[in-house]
């Protein structure tokens, strides 16, 4: 498939947008990704990442990849486990050439925009995904390669977090991804199935 | 003063860095990524770089969630 020659995707965080958006590739087909994170699964992440109650405890990025491989018994994904800073993150994707922004934290979304600004991946963000409005979620597209999806304003700070907009915006991110690696709407297409 | 467009609003400033123009708006320069006239600032140049009459900019303030 020349999509995957072509194309890998690294997503920064295996959160609510980073673990939905790898859901959402796999069951597209797409499934040369790396995926990065430290983090074990809380009870308090089940609201909206892909895990489930008996895998609390676990490390995130193992179980995710258990999660995954459930969907699609022959993927072979790459993981890392590893804690993300302006030190290692772009030598971390350094073969990627699509970088999700999976972070829950403001400084480390900015920090991983400005790392990859001067270099000529493709960078796909989530900013403002706190609440149940849904309404104002947009997609701001930014010198000429990074994609920015959510509401702008909806902080953690002052929402709760719920399941369906978070569900909402990292579906948009993944549509996004998918596009540009050249799926389509075609129903007839080669080697496309799991 | 000059006349700049921050975020597609026309505004007037004073002739300043782009790190007195964040500290002016109370804007956490660590949550920001920066657009002038169409390309992305890097964060070294934010105390360096001066804002010039008619630039575009764009102040992506990010907020936390995911």
């Amino acid at each position: 498939m020349n999509s995957e020659k072509t194309f890998k995707v690294g997503i920064a965080g295996a959160g609510g947008i980073g673990s939905n958006i790898a859901v959402h590739l796999i069951r597209s087909g797409f499934t040369n990704i790396k995926i990065v994170d430290f983090d074990k699964i809380e009870l308090s992440n089940l609201n909206r990442q892909f895990y489930f109650f008996d895998q609390i405890g676990q490390n995130k990025i193992r179980v995710l990849l258990e999660n995954l491989t459930r969907i699609n018994p022959s993927l072979n994904i790459e993981i890392e486990e590893k804690i993300l800073d302006a030190s290692n993150i772009t030598e971390t994707f350094n073969d990627c050439n699509i970088i999700v922004e999976g972070f829950d934290n403001a400084e480390l979304k900015a920090m991983l925009i400005n790392a990859f600004a001067a270099s000529n991946k493709i960078v796909i963000s989530a900013c403002g995904v706190a609440g149940l409005d849904i309404e104002n979620i947009t997609v701001k597209k930014i010198s000429d390669k990074i994609f920015i999806v959510g509401d702008f304003t909806s902080d953690i700070k002052d929402k709760k977090l719920y399941s369906p907009k978070i569900f909402i915006v990292a579906s948009m991110m993944a549509n996004i991804i998918l596009k540009l690696i050249g799926f389509s709407d075609n129903i007839i297409q080669k080697n496309r199935s799991l | 003063m000059i006349d700049i467009t921050i975020n597609n609003k026309k505004i007037e400033v004073e002739e300043t860095t782009i790190s007195e123009l964040l500290k002016q708006k109370k804007i956490n320069q660590l949550c920001v990524v920066i657009e002038i006239n169409g390309k992305i600032l890097s964060r070294e140049l934010y105390d360096i770089q001066k804002i010039n009459e008619g630039d575009k900019i764009s102040i992506i303030k990010f907020v936390g969630g995911g």
